[in-house]
């Protein structure tokens, strides 16, 4: 597995430097992590990666014995980390775990949030103007339709559950239901309440007549 | 009267202060086809073992590295890239033949700054204790005269936590891929060698020096005996080539 593994890093490696490189302000957004080592460990499958940041790139490292700040999570987690627009939310939510420096680990999910690349501009110089405007024009409109559709289909559904199968209540039947869920709380708190009172009023003129 | 000492030059026996020359002629005769003859005997397959070797060596920007018979430079390239600007990578070899190749290579390559290139006995390194993350050595301990000296003296170089990479033919095991393997490398390879470098003989000495080197476990007992620590060996190719790494702790 030796092989495999450490030509897969190798791949890795140079996936991550070219995406990097495509940023024009890559530099700079590396330049606080600049020596400092990350440890990723994707679990499940139980995989640890090693990356060495640098001013000019990231390098995967085989082991590294001082390692700045450890981030722990499973393959989801990490692939919403990156695509998200608050990574750090990924923290807050307990998805990715962190242990060590945190200012490190912050900077690293800054460099997610801060990679703002041009896309279309790495396009056409790959594909042609053309054909990269073609391209990204039939993406923005993939995008839009996904958006809609997304958005349609989950009123659909909540009005399917909620109005025709009456499986869920709707929104003021479920606040009206919650209010009074509330009022019995608080009843049922006032009577212990009282309860306890009268006990220990009770208590209190047992002690009395037996003096 | 002193009893002058013997080694191995392939499977025969010569006095140890001749092994050195005898080395270098050898080389001195294949430096020109040495790359080419590198990708027809092991089929391209050598680039593959030394990226795993730097792979393997975990050195990563600013460090600094001593590529030991670092011949026409494959190596101090690729740890060139890994070191950066910031690192320094000094390509060296006994054979003034093959670092003139590996030096030319550089500068036609547009890379000046950053290797140092350098004319080095193993066993004697002209370096203060403790200066090198990296100390490696590709294809090269094998024709080494006394590899236990080669050992200590790059010990002694690499600073703590620095680590040696050893890159060498090694001992595929006992079986059908061995003889095969075996005839492959006595009846096939010198002819290459006398049809692509006009020299049969280098490329029997090759063969036949990869037969004396010691084996995997063999070579781990010197490693700890010069010090190393946290030795081991990664088989590549059925074990063909072994990279043992051991670290200056």
């Amino acid at each position: 597995m030796l092989l495999p593994r450490l030509l897969l890093a190798e791949t890795l490696e140079k996936l991550i430097n070219s995406v990097l490189q495509l940023s024009e302000e890559h530099s700079q957004l590396l330049t606080p992590l600049d020596a400092k080592v990350i440890k990723l460990r994707i679990d499940p499958p139980g995989i640890e990666i090693n990356l060495r940041f640098s001013n000019s790139g990231v390098q995967i490292l085989e082991d590294s014995e001082h390692v700045d700040v450890m981030l722990q999570g499973s393959p989801i987690a990490f692939g919403l980390m990156s695509v998200r627009d608050k990574p750090a939310s990924a923290l807050f939510t307990g998805q990715i775990n962190m242990q060590g420096d945190s200012a490190v680990g912050a900077h690293f999910q800054q460099l997610f949030e801060s990679l703002d690349i041009d896309w279309q501009t790495h396009a056409k110089r790959l594909l042609g103007d053309r054909l990269a405007d073609k391209a990204a024009s039939l993406f923005s409109q993939g995008k839009r339709w996904f958006s809609e559709a997304g958005h349609a289909m989950q009123e659909d559904i909540s009005e399917y559950l909620q109005e025709e199968s009456r499986v869920l209540p709707a929104k003021p039947e479920a606040e009206m239901f919650f209010e009074d869920v509330d009022e019995l709380r608080l009843d049922c708190e006032r009577l212990e309440a009282r309860i306890k009172r009268l006990q220990a009023q009770l208590q209190g003129s047992e002690s009395m007549t037996t003096d | 009267m002193t009893q002058e000492k013997y080694t191995h030059f392939g499977y025969k026996q010569v006095p140890e202060n001749q092994k050195a020359s005898m080395v270098r002629g050898v080389f001195d005769s294949v430096a020109d086809r040495y790359d080419v003859m590198n990708d027809l005997m092991s089929m391209g397959v050598h680039r593959v073992w030394k990226r795993v070797a730097i792979r393997l060596s975990n050195v990563h920007h600013g460090q600094k590295v001593l590529d030991l018979a670092g011949g026409t430079g494959d190596l101090s390239l690729l740890f060139h890239q890994r070191v950066g600007k910031t690192g320094q990578v000094v390509l060296s070899d006994i054979n003034a033949e093959m670092l003139r190749h590996g030096r030319d290579r550089l500068i036609d390559q547009g890379i000046i700054d950053g290797i140092a290139c350098a004319q080095i006995n193993a066993q004697f390194l002209p370096f203060a204790d403790n200066q090198f993350d990296c100390v490696s050595i590709g294809f090269g301990l094998r024709n080494v005269t006394d590899k236990a000296m080669a050992l200590e003296s790059i010990y002694r170089v690499l600073k703590p936590g620095g680590r040696v990479i050893i890159l060498e033919f090694s001992h595929p095991p006992e079986g059908l891929f061995k003889k095969a393997y075996d005839f492959y490398s006595f009846n096939v390879l010198p002819k290459i060698g006398k049809v692509v470098a006009q020299d049969e003989d280098s490329y029997q000495y090759l063969a036949e020096s990869i037969r004396m080197h010691p084996p995997q476990k063999e070579l781990i007992e010197m490693m700890q005996s010069a010090g190393f620590e946290r030795c081991e060996y990664f088989n590549l190719t059925n074990g063909i080539v072994a990279i043992h790494r051991g670290y200056k702790l």
